[in-house]
Order: structure tokens, then sequence, then C-alpha cells
């Protein structure tokens, strides 16, 4: 653990993005964590609408009555949760196709990199948009699209970590000794090819809390007021605009900060952990 | 490189095939009933039955298949059962507005961001080079909706700005104001009117006022489709910058006593320009992404709310269309950034221009 | 530094632009302003073939154009006034009714309008010895056995003594009469080349006549028509263009240039209209509501207490909240302005005071084991005139079934989808909304709350087809005279309430059309139709 801690102590020193961009991203989810506890108010109480900013509501209340301080905290909760689903989404499919890939070579592998290349040559918030409109308007179907236009990159660099991994002896040795393909994959070659996949990860949680926001924002997100996230809220807001631009104002600053956070964390990281950029 | 280029157009073909297959399937795959679609309130089953009958619902979907890439081959991509246009007509207008729009924001994206890009470079572990590499990195952070927001609030009319300085501030969306409907009868009406305004207004009719106009308007869109190209490029050309910086052919010009400036320009940048014109041809993928959501806000009429609206109808056929021609896009873009690649890099063509 | 460079470019350009946009944008094809109007619309015309098109923008254009036998009243929309026909008499029996043709009237295309010619247009709407791609307004003209010519003299035979509905259609736009000699030269012809020949060679006997149909552009060009047998139109030209955004359209009624009607402006800016130097508003209380529909035959809706409780529990001063100040609630399934809306009517337990209602509500969600039910509320996902917000409106819905301890949720659909959900009867609630073309009860009744041979109607939301009812109804629509047809359709409204229970009715709404204060004298009615040819410009 001591180990861990002098990598983390030295990584941040030497890392001032990155550590702007963890204490960004703590404060996040601890607000996430702490906040609904602190709060007065549940997310769902109604008050009356377009209630001015004051010590009884910090940031007002919105077009339906309820308080836009409670549901940007409570909108921190789901923002990361549903990021984090459909990021984790994108990475286990993602993994499965780059492995199963990089691992059986020939004509799976061909076959496979085809249909990466086919899906990362197209916009991918385009496929999502697409997705979303054959699954049906649903926060679920949101995630679930944004999940899968995410998993081919993660593909790509997993297939490539496990042909640079797999060539490495000791693979080889396990190889050799007669264990199968599935288990040198899990035992030998994934936790070598952790390092980036927590790069692409990190980052993936950026453009996850984008892309979910963007679906939102063209009224593709579902019952914004069930669920607070916080592209929904920004959106509720811009259709009310001007009586609600702080509310847009809130929403949106709330996203670009996370978001940059995990760019800031992901970026340095990945100054860190690939060899040929490692700080000398 | 000829191989390498012949193997693209291949893996070209295979996507094209692949994508009028999957917007083949899109007309079974979304929901609602394109039938009720069409019929709206007078809808009845029995009407409804009749219908599908009518659009060739119910016939086995080998032959709707055939029939579906026929007409595609044949430039027959149906009618918008929300406007009851044909879908030729409508990309006839939403395209040129939204190729307009995404030039003039990687115009402005490569200029800003490779001038960023090479100042921070020549400024390494400066404070120059932390704010540079921040602001790229904000750039890709922020919701381009957001942005897009804020710069209406700003800069639009009666915004923050706009009141400070006194003037009118820029419009708030579309491609002309009402004021101006007759440029778009004439856009309609003109034989030589391409559909891109700019074009049309200065060389067209040329009307220096109504280019103004028209400019005015393309404005804060295109700024704000920018910033995420913008961003990405200024870190690229930062990157590779730095790398041609430290080469020794940079470093034997300077010892040779050539100027700065055109070591700089001539040497590193030349260099470094591969990985940048590969950035900035893969940006485009992303300015049809963000084109989506800047022409949202901005009313824009192009292919982005032309996408929108119809999967908010389920409009298939212009869903299908936009499909189609933004995959055909990218298959031209790509194979240029392509030929641009081979044009740029050193090696092949001097390997050209020894044969 | 991209910053700094992105707002010394803005400035400039924003500096620049200063003169503003309002005045004279250039020489590209400008447009002689005097006597001229321009009418902005939200839907583009396309069609002009009335018998074939159900499309707002293509109404707006019709209405100039071409004429019906009879129009609604300006000023009372439960009357009717002569247009083409000077007077018409019902028979005793109530199965014909006969109309007196004015005389002396030509079409655009010369054409002499007599019975013959209007029988040929009545005849094509019903697709009687015509055959249309589209005939969307078939249906109304069920009961119509057929009609007889002679000389200025029509009449119209019906298979049942329903001469109100029957009259009541006959205002309707798609009753209007297109010249004959057009119509002849389209019944060889395929239905789409039929209507498209239509549209191209429109011809009727209104005050303008088509001067140029830009079919790309979807603008129209009208002029005044010499030979209005009213006189000859005193504004010279109307232009008819589309825009369909909603803050575009707007843009337009700051406009200091020409004179302008604005259709379809949206509600947060009609106050900035009414206090306009340039632009007034007229509004007008729309034959329409929004309501709640609740399907009687879904399992978690199935129990008439859950549904009485839901009547009871909506709260329509907080709906009315999301109209800015154009709305009122409404109590019954008939538009508000129309004669036979019910005004005391309320459902059984009703309290003026909310929250006793609301306790009432809970006792009967409690009754019906019914507490923590989950229930999903359908709604479009586009806005209708008397559904501006669906999204908020329904959320407010929400919280007052939240509020009887229901566990309410709600979800968008578009509109193909939402029809089809309706006619298969697979939703809880949906909220959704009316408006009616001709202004006749039976117009609200026999669609929404009725259906035939023991099946619901495909827009019945309840999916519930109850006897009594029918048979109320069928005897309602046979009644002519005003008094009893309020009593009998009071009757049908409180039958459906309490028996059947299978909608909410929560508001009506106002609808406006802004236009230049140069315009005197233009002509609309209560069902939204105006006409320019009495209209002059200052």
């Amino acid at each position: 653990m001591s180990r861990f801690t002098d990598w983390l102590w030295r990584f941040l020193r030497y890392h001032r993005p990155a550590l702007v961009g963890t204490v960004l991203v703590m404060a996040v989810v601890l607000t996430a964590v702490v906040g609904p506890v602190v709060l007065s108010y549940e997310p769902d109480d109604v008050f009356s609408r377009f209630a001015e900013t004051g010590s009884k509501h910090l940031l007002g209340t919105d077009s339906q009555g309820y308080d836009l301080l409670t549901r940007m905290v409570y909108g921190a909760r789901t923002t990361l949760a549903i990021a984090l689903v459909s990021m984790s989404m994108s990475l286990c499919l993602g993994s499965l196709i780059g492995a199963v890939s990089g691992f059986a070579g020939g004509k799976t592998d061909l076959l496979l990199m085809r249909g990466v290349d086919i899906a990362m040559s197209f916009p991918g918030f385009l496929l999502a948009m697409v997705a979303v409109a054959i699954l049906g308007p649903k926060l679920e179907n949101v995630i679930v699209a944004v999940g899968l236009v995410g998993a081919p990159m993660f593909a790509r660099q997993v297939r490539a970590e496990v042909l640079r991994v797999g060539s490495a002896e000791y693979v080889t040795a396990a190889r050799s000794q007669g264990f199968g393909p599935s288990r040198t994959l899990f035992l030998h070659v994934m936790p070598n090819s952790l390092s980036p996949i927590i790069v692409l990860g990190t980052l993936g949680m950026g453009s996850a809390i984008l892309d979910v926001a963007g679906l939102a924002f063209l009224g593709l997100g579902g019952d914004p007021y069930r669920i607070p996230e916080w592209g929904l809220i920004l959106t509720q807001g811009w259709d009310q605009r001007p009586d609600a631009n702080l509310q847009v104002a809130v929403a949106g600053l709330a996203i670009f900060v996370t978001v940059l956070g995990f760019n800031l964390l992901g970026d340095g990281l990945k100054d860190e952990l690939d060899p040929r950029t490692r700080r000398r | 490189m000829l191989a390498y280029i012949v193997r693209r157009l291949g893996l070209s073909a295979l996507l094209l095939a692949v994508v009028v297959a999957a917007t083949f399937m899109l007309h079974h795959a979304l929901p609602g009933d394109p039938a009720a679609a069409v019929l709206g309130k007078q809808y009845t089953q029995e009407a409804a039955h009749e219908m599908r009958e009518r659009l060739g619902l119910n016939d086995p979907i080998p032959t709707q298949f055939v029939r579906y890439v026929g007409r595609v081959a044949s430039g027959d991509l149906g009618r918008s059962h929300v406007s009851n246009e044909l879908v030729t007509e409508e990309l006839k207008r939403a395209l040129p507005a939204t190729i307009e729009l995404a030039l003039t924001a990687l115009l402005i994206a490569t200029l800003v961001g490779v001038t960023l890009g090479v100042l921070t470079a020549l400024r390494p572990r400066t404070w120059w080079d932390v704010a540079g590499l921040t602001a790229a990195l904000a750039g890709v952070s922020l919701p381009i909706f957001w942005l897009g927001f804020l710069a209406l609030q700003a800069f639009g009319e009666s915004g923050v700005m706009a009141d400070v300085l006194g003037v009118r501030g820029l419009p708030l969306g579309g491609r002309f104001s009402p004021a101006a409907y007759s440029l778009g009868q004439f856009v309609n009406e003109t034989p030589a009117a391409t559909g891109f305004f700019l074009w049309d207004t200065l060389f067209v009719a040329g009307d220096t006022q109504v280019f103004l106009h028209v400019l005015k308007h393309l404005f804060l869109p295109a700024i704000v489709l920018a910033s995420v190209p913008m961003a990405v490029i200024a870190r690229i050309t930062r990157a590779s910058m730095g790398d041609a910086l430290l080469q020794d052919y940079v470093r034997t010009a300077r010892a040779k006593g050539l100027r700065a400036r055109t070591v700089v320009l001539k040497h590193a940048l030349r260099n470094a320009s591969i990985p940048i014109v590969t950035s900035i041809g893969t940006q485009l993928g992303y300015l049809i992404g963000g084109a989506v959501l800047t022409e949202t806000i901005f009313q824009w009429p192009g292919m982005g709310t032309y996408v929108v609206d119809s999967i908010r109808a389920l409009d298939v056929k212009p869903l299908q269309a936009c499909v189609l021609v933004v995959a055909v896009g990218f298959v031209i873009v790509n194979l240029l950034v392509d030929i641009s690649y081979a044009w740029l890099d050193p090696r092949v063509s001097t390997a050209g221009g020894a044969e | 530094m991209s910053r700094s460079i992105a707002l010394l470019l803005v400035l400039a350009v924003a500096a620049c632009g200063g003169d503003g946009d309002g005045e004279n944008t250039g020489g590209i094809g400008r447009v002689d302003s005097t006597s001229l109007v321009t009418i902005v619309t939200a839907d583009q015309p396309s069609v002009l073939d009335p018998h074939s098109t159900s499309n707002g923008g293509d109404v707006k254009v019709i209405h100039q154009i071409y004429e019906t036998l009879i129009r609604v009243d300006p000023s009372d929309v439960n009357r009717m006034v002569p247009a083409l026909a000077t007077q018409w008499t019902v028979a005793d029996d109530g199965l014909s009714i006969q109309f007196q043709l004015r005389e002396g009237v030509t079409f655009h295309d010369g054409a002499a309008f007599d019975a013959a010619a209007a029988k040929l247009s009545l005849d094509r709407l019903r697709e009687d010895g015509f055959e249309l791609s589209r005939a969307p307004y078939k249906p109304e003209f069920g009961d119509v056995a057929g009609f007889d010519a002679d000389g200025h003299t029509l009449t119209m035979r019906l298979s049942s003594p329903v001469a109100r509905v029957a009259l009541r259609n006959l205002t309707m736009f798609c009753a209007s009469i297109v010249s004959p000699t057009v119509l002849e030269a389209s019944k060889s012809m395929d239905p789409d080349a039929a209507t498209a020949f239509v549209t191209d060679n429109a011809a009727g006997t209104g005050g303008y006549r088509v001067d140029a149909f830009d079919q790309k552009a979807k603008i129209a060009r009208l002029v005044a028509n010499d030979d209005y047998w009213n006189g000859k139109p005193s504004i010279g030209t109307l232009i008819f263009t589309p825009v369909s955004d909603e803050s575009t359209r707007t843009e337009y009624l700051g406009n200091p240039n020409g004179h302008f009607l604005v259709d379809d402006v949206p509600r947060q800016h009609w106050a900035t209209v009414e206090s306009s130097e340039r632009m007034q508003l007229h509004s007008w209380w729309a034959l329409n509501l929004c309501y709640l529909g609740m399907n009687a035959k879904h399992e978690a809706t199935k129990e008439l207490g859950v549904r009485r409780a839901i009547q009871l529990a909506v709260d329509r001063e907080a709906v009315m909240a999301h109209y800015e100040g154009t709305a009122r609630p409404t109590y019954s399934l008939v538009a508000q302005p129309m004669a036979e809306y019910d005004r005391g009517l309320r459902v059984p337990d009703w309290d003026d005071d909310h929250a006793k209602r609301l306790a009432t509500a809970t006792k009967l969600i409690d009754e019906a084991g019914a507490k923590g039910r989950e229930i999903t509320i359908y709604y479009p996902q586009m806005p209708r005139p008397y559904l501006p917000r669906p999204q908020n409106i329904a959320d407010t819905v929400r919280q007052s079934l939240k509020a009887i301890g229901l566990d309410a949720r709600i979800q968008g659909e578009e509109n193909s989808v939402l029809f089809s959900q309706v006619s298969t009867g697979q939703y809880e609630l949906i909220l959704i909304g009316w408006m009616t073309d001709n202004g006749d009860p039976d117009n609200f009744y026999s669609p929404l709350a009725d259906g035939a041979d023991g099946k619901p109607a495909e827009n019945n939301t309840s999916r519930t087809f109850h006897a009594d009812v029918h048979a109320k109804l069928l005897a309602a629509r046979q009644l002519s005279s005003a008094g009893e047809r309020v009593t009998a359709y009071r009757d049908v409204e409180r039958a459906l309430q309490t028996d059947v229970a299978g909608y909410t009715p929560l508001v009506n709404t106002k609808q406006a059309v802004a236009y230049s204060k140069g315009i005197k004298g233009f002509v609309i009615d209560g069902i939204g139709h105006y006409r320019f040819d009495e209209a002059t410009l200052e």
C-alpha cells in the first residue's frame, strides 16, 4: 500500500493538472455521496414555480417548482452513476472484443477489427442518436447507446495490449505450460494491460457524461423529473429560457467541471503510465 | 501508397454496403408504425393496413430490400411523411447549410488551433504552455450546447456584451433573418445559386451588404462548433511541433543560421503537419456530431436539425438518407485525408520524384 | 488566447452589423410592399386540393382561394351564415336539406358556378365517382346519401336525420367548391396526379386566385380576384411563407417593413405583441380541450374508483400555469365555447377545495387497494396548440397523482407511436387533446367517447364501448332544436363521467394570430379560419 501512496504522491506532485483533476473529481464524488444527506429537501418536493434564489432556495426553483440545488446535488449522483454504467459497458464489451480479437488472430481478428474500423469511422454521437431512436427515448436506452458507441475504442486498445503483452515471455511460458487461452487471458494478459485501460476509462467517463447530456439536450433522454440528471436539468432550463437561464448556467457548469476533472486526471495518468512519455 | 489507397477504397465500399443494409433495417427497427405516421389523425386499423400495403410494407423482407437498394442506387430517397416532400429536395437545402457551417468552423479551428499549438510548442514548460494546454483540455470538456448558450447570452441579440458595447448583437439563429426572406427566394429560384450563402451572396448576387448579413448569422455557430476541433488541433500541433523542434535537421537548420521563423514554419511545421492534417481529417467526424447540437441551438437549417427532426418524428426516409449522406461524406473525407497524407509525407514525395 | 481572438472577431462582426437587420437587406429580389400582406405560418402549404388534404398549411391558403356553401358566423361560432348558398331549408323529416345557390358567380378559370358544380366537388370529397389518394374527411360525410343538382338548387340527401351535423360539416374547408372544368379534367388521372393537377390549376370562387406557387420554397403568392362576387378585394397581393421555427417566426413581429400576419405565435410572446406599436393580437377561446385519457381496460386503471380518484386529484390550476395565462379549467369533453358545454358539471364527490378533493381521492385509492401502484402517463413529444409544453404538463399531472399515493411516471412518445398505442390500448393514462374542425359536439363525442359494433373508436381513450352512451349519442345527433341538444349532450357527458370515467378534461385554451395594425377588417371565425377578401390596408 505504501508503494501506491508513494506513487500517488509523486504523481500528483509532478502532474499539477492531474492534481486539479483529482480535486475536481473528488469534489463531485463527495457531493454525490454526502450531499443528499446534508440537504433538507427531496428532489421531488414541490414548491412555487420559478422561486427566486434566496435562503430558502439557494438556486431558486424550476418551472415545475422543484428546488434546483437539491436536484443538482442528486444529479451529481445520477450523472456519475449513469456515466459509470455506460462507460463500464463500453469497457466490458470493448475489452471482450479486443481480447478475443487479439488472442484469436487470423480471420476472427480481421473480421472483428473491420467491424471496429467501420464503427469508428462513423460519428459516434450520430450512431448513439439513431440507437436511441430505435430503442425508444428512455434513459436506460441512452445508457446502452452511449455504452455501445464507446466500445470500439476500448476494443482497439485492448487488442493492441493483448498483442503487446501476448508476445511477452511470461505469457508464452504460461501457454507452454498448457494453460488454456481464456485462463492465460484473464490471469496473465489482462492484469498486465490494465494501465492503458484505466486511462481510457477515465477519459471515457468524461465523454460518456457529455454524450448522455447531448442526447438529453436533443430530447432523447426520457423523463427529466423522476431522475435528475444534469443533461436533462440543463435541457429543461433551455426549454424555459430566459426564465430558467440560471438553471442552464449551473447545470452546464457542473457538467463542464466534472468532465474537465476526468480529462485532466486521465491526461495525467496517460503521461504517467505510458512508458514512452513517462517523465524522465 | 497506391496499394494503401486501394485498400482504403475497399474498406470504404464495405462501409457503404454495411450502411445501406443498416439504413434498410432502420425502416423495421424504428418504433411506431410508418403507416400510422403517414395517416396521423386519420389513423384507423383498416386505413393503416391499406397504407402498409401501399407502402409495400407487407411484402417479404428480401423483396423490400432489393427494392430499397434499387431506389437508393437510382437516387430515389423517398418522401418525408412529415412534409410530404422529396427527401432529395430537402437534402439540397440542408446539405449546403451544414457544409458551409462545418467548413467555416474547421477553418477557424485550424487557424487558431495551429497558431496556438505552435506558440505553446515554442515556449515549452512556461505559463504559456500550461495555459494553452489547459485551455485545450477545457475545450474538449465543454458541453457544446452550453457553450452555445453562453455565447448567445454574451454576444447574441441583447446579450451582455452587446449591451455593454451598445451594439445590437449577433442573430440568435437561422441562416438569415426573416427581414431578408427574399434571400431564401433568391436561393431557391436563381439557377446559379449554390445554397452556400456566403458564395451566393458575394459572387452570384454580388451584394456585400447581404453577404455581411449572412456572415453575421454564421459567426457564432461556427465559433461554437470550432471549439472542440480547435482544442484537439492545438494539442496535436503542440505535441508534434515539440517533437519536430527537437529533431536534428531543425537544429542543423538553426545552426546554419536560418532565421527562426523560417525554421519553424518551413521545416518544423512541415514535418509536424502529417499528424496535424490527420487530426483535422478526423475532426470532421466530430464536426458532424457536434453540428447536430450546434445546429439545434442556433436553429441552423442543416443536416443536424434535419436528423434531429426526423428522429423526433420517427420519419424514416429522411433518417435513412441522412445516415447515407453522412457515410458517403465520411468515405470521401477519409480518402482526401489519405491523399493529403501522401502529399505531405516527404518520404513519399521524394520517392515519387526519384522515379 | 483563442478566446481573445474569438472575442475580437465577434466584436468586429457585431460592430459592423450594428445598424440592425430590420432595415433594407440589399438588392436580392425585393418585393413591392404596397398593397401586400405577408402571412407567416408554421406549416408549409403543399397541396391546394381541398378534398385531399388535412394539413394546416394548406388550409390557410385554401380559405382564400375557395369557398364553401355556408360558413361559420365570425361573430358566433355556434351559428352558420350564407356563403355560396344564399339560404337553406331542412325538410320536415330531417332527411334532406335544400340549398339555394348564389347566381352570377364564376370560378377563377371562367367556369360558371351552379348546383352541378357544387355537386361535383361534394361528390369528390366523398370519393363518389372519384378516387383520391387521401380522402381525410370522407368518414364525416358517412350519413350523406347523395346530392341532386337542378339549376341553382342543390339538394343534400341524408341517410339519417342528422341535418345539423351535416350542415356543420359543410362549413369545413374540405367542402370547398372547386372549378368543375378542373375536376372533370382530373377525373381520368391517377389519384396522385389528380391532386397535383388540382393544385397546379387551383381555381375556386374566392376573393384571391393563385398567382404563383413555388413548390420548392413552399411560398404561395395570391392576387385579388377582379371578378369576385362580393367586389374585388382591396388588398392586392397575399404571400404565404412558411417559417417552421418558432423563434424565427416571432422575429417577424418586430419587422417594420410591410404588413404581416403571423400565425402560431408562441404563448410567451402574446403579451409582447399586445403591447407592441406595430402589431396587434387577435385571440379567441379555441374549440379545443386538453384532457387526460384513462384506459378502463388497463390493469392499473381498471377500477372505477382509481379513475374517479384521478379525476378528483388533478390540479387544473397547476396545469394552467404552463399556459402563460391563456388557458382556463374545463370540465367536459366538449369545447367550452360551444353552446353544449355544461358549465355546472362536476364529477361526483366534487369539492371546490382542492385539499378536500385530494382527501376524497386518497380514500378512493386506498379503498381500491391501489396505494403505491405504478402508473405511467404517456404524452406526445411534439407540442400542440392545446398542449404547448407536453413534458412539463405531464409532470404537473404526475405531481397530483403522487399526492394521492400513486407511483406515477411520465413517458414521452412520438405521435405515430402514441396513435398505435391508443388503438391497441397499451397505456394507462394519456395526456392528449382534441380540436374540432366543424364545431359540432358530435365531433368530440363520436371519435373520443363512442364506438361502433361494441368496439371503441380508434381515438376513444377509455377503450370502452358503452351501449347506453352510444344510444344517447345517436339520439342527440338527430336533434335540431338548440335547447334539446344542450340537454341531451349534458346527459351524455354526465353518463360518461360517472359510469365510464374514461377521461379527465383539463383545460380549454386560447389561440391567437398577430397582425400588423394597418390591416383592417379581416375576417376570422371562432375556429380560427381567416379571410382577407373584406380587409383593407392603412
